[in-house]
């Protein structure tokens, strides 16, 4: 091993099982919010636990009903429970259940396999989507097994939203939703639905998100833009298996240039098309999903993220890119600016739009490979195939570099 | 003679032949998924297995190429790890018997001395360190250029008409990222 730059380097094997005191060392280093270090913490507390086995159905309906059995009563009924594909990140089942009062109520359940491609926290994510009901399409989040007491790994209970992703006649669209192609018939009411969704969302009041499920970064300082940095740094230390200079220089440019917070908001995180269902017939979005990186943070993160150019595609005319498939990323902040009244500075989309594309080299580069070379995931097959995106990726960061150094 | 490419389209063609249509009449969406996933990546691995050798020895010469430029800058101080690096990587290259391991050993001696280098910038003055910050990147877009040819085949990239052809850019004929 050797000592550079105040961390030490390990040959990569021996990050399948990091040590105690290189976990407080990168910590130390890279000091983030305490929801984030506890996902981190418990992400790498696991490592040390089994790889993923397949759980038989019958297994998660026996556990569902023992759940539903406390929260609910002794009358209970859980039945028609049946498999979901669940995206890269999540193993999914729904089931119906029976309170006993004549009523019944499909619902979902969402478990985490051992390790994933994202690195969440269920307490967070469970608090954002009870806050934003309210306010925003999503489905209902009914109970939380954060300790896994009931279910062989951490889960969440939901209500059953309807709606598509994509689609049905769709043939575009890649694994876990990338490039949908909506259609151009569907884009005009599903941008308006998408954009006005987004300004409520940053609008919304925040004060029902208290720690230990969020922390509310201090406006006026950067310390929001460095607890999302270095919480992907953290990952990026912990995860990687091979050294890629170009990853250090984006590290320190976002290091050097983080912005200040000028108004803290829930941020959904990861809001893009895939990750809302939409009703075919009408055109307008029925849920808003996949709250697992929802944070309290900066509006900016998100305008940012929905316009990667991962996200989207090139419409008829072969000219004009469509952010999330849906409008041109200029049209989307004008028209965000008008439905919210918040302002966008555009060098604050820039330093959020490479952390984004910092933070999805992390997961393709380094987490994706760490937990399929582990075998921790049930989607390991998958989170292989996500080698395809690292080359645009990190063409993507090194023109952005290329503007800014 | 290795028969790991022959082999994987034989893998393939049964997966498209008979165990997909047999699975698809189960309905089990993860399966299909997953046997879906399985097929391409054994097509994928049947193009590009032959070619990992010439991949590592084209990422050598472009990391070693990316770390002369450095060198270049005439900044480094004395016992700087890159030098080292930069000296094993031409031995590597210049011996026409070195197998993959010394390639792939000798590829990730220099990119972790470039990444050493980058993090030990902040100490030194502004202009060392963005000289050196260009060049890094600057050394990184023939390698993009040349795996976005190489992951194509995924389906990945948003816009495939730019991608350029993998041979090409393994010779390092093709330098657009």
């Amino acid at each position: 091993m050797t000592n550079v730059g105040g961390i030490t380097e390990r040959p990569p094997s021996l990050q399948d099982h990091p040590s105690d005191a290189l976990l407080a060392e990168v910590r130390e280093r890279y000091p983030t919010d305490q929801p984030s270090q506890d996902a981190l913490d418990q992400k790498y507390a696991r490592r040390r636990g089994p790889g993923w086995s397949p759980t038989p159905l019958e297994t998660i309906a026996d556990s569902v009903r023992k759940w539903m059995r406390h929260e609910v009563g002794p009358d209970v009924e859980v039945t028609d429970v049946r498999w979901l594909t669940g995206g890269a990140s999540k193993i999914q089942a729904a089931f119906t259940l029976r309170p006993g009062d004549g009523t019944e109520q499909r619902l979902l359940v969402r478990m985490d396999p051992p390790e994933t491609i994202n690195c969440t926290n269920k307490r967070t994510e469970f608090a954002v989507m009870r806050a934003v009901r309210d306010h925003l399409p999503v489905p209902d989040a009914c109970w939380i097994d954060a300790e896994a007491e009931y279910l062989p790994e951490p889960a969440l209970i939901c209500g059953f939203a309807e709606g598509v992703t994509k689609p049905r006649a769709a043939t575009t669209g890649q694994v876990s939703g990338l490039g949908t192609n909506f259609g151009p018939a569907l884009r005009p009411s599903l941008a308006a639905d998408f954009v006005a969704h987004l300004g409520t969302l940053h609008t919304m009041p925040i004060d029902a998100l208290r720690p230990p499920d969020a922390v509310a970064p201090r406006v006026g300082s950067t310390e929001n833009a460095l607890w999302r940095l270095n919480f992907e740094r953290q990952l990026w230390e912990l995860d990687r298996a091979e050294d890629v200079p170009v990853m250090e220089v984006a590290g320190a440019w976002l290091e050097r240039n983080a912005p200040a917070l000028d108004r803290a908001s829930v941020v959904h995180g990861d809001y893009r098309s895939g990750n809302f269902l939409f009703d075919e017939s009408t055109g307008r979005i029925s849920a808003v999903l996949d709250w697992e990186s929802a944070h309290l943070g900066d509006r900016h993160a998100d305008l940012a993220y929905c316009t990667q150019r991962l996200y989207g595609h090139y419409a008829e005319d072969g000219r004009t890119f469509l952010a999330s498939g849906l409008l041109p990323a200029e049209d989307l902040y004008e028209a965000y600016r008008r439905t919210s009244g918040l302002e966008i500075d555009h060098d604050r989309i820039r330093w959020y739009r490479m952390l984004a594309t910092y933070a999805a080299i992390v997961k393709t580069l380094a987490t994706s490979v760490r937990v399929a070379r582990l075998g921790r995931s049930h989607q390991d097959v998958l989170l292989t195939r996500l080698e395809g995106v690292v080359p645009v990726l990190l063409g993507q960061l090194a023109v952005m570099l290329e503007e800014v150094l | 003679m290795d028969r790991t490419s022959m082999a994987s389209r034989a893998a393939c063609k049964a997966m498209t032949d008979t165990v997909l249509p047999a699975l698809l009449a189960t309905g089990d969406s993860q399966a299909i998924e997953q046997a879906h996933l399985v097929r391409d990546f054994l097509g994928y691995a049947a193009d590009r297995v032959d070619l990992v050798d010439r991949r590592n020895r084209f990422h050598l010469r472009a990391a070693l190429a990316t770390a002369e430029a450095v060198e270049a800058q005439g900044v480094l101080p004395a016992g700087e790890p890159v030098c080292a690096a930069v000296a094993e990587g031409r031995r590597v290259l210049a011996d026409p018997d070195a197998d993959d391991r010394a390639v792939v050993a000798a590829l990730a001696a220099l990119d972790g001395a470039l990444c050493g280098l980058v993090r030990r910038l902040g100490t030194m003055a502004p202009d060392v360190r963005a000289a050196v910050e260009r060049a890094v990147v600057a050394g990184s877009r023939p390698r993009l250029a040349a795996d976005r040819s190489w992951v194509a085949p995924l389906g990945f990239d948003p816009e495939p008409a730019t991608i350029p052809d993998l041979l090409g850019a393994l010779d390092g004929r093709r330098e657009d990222a």
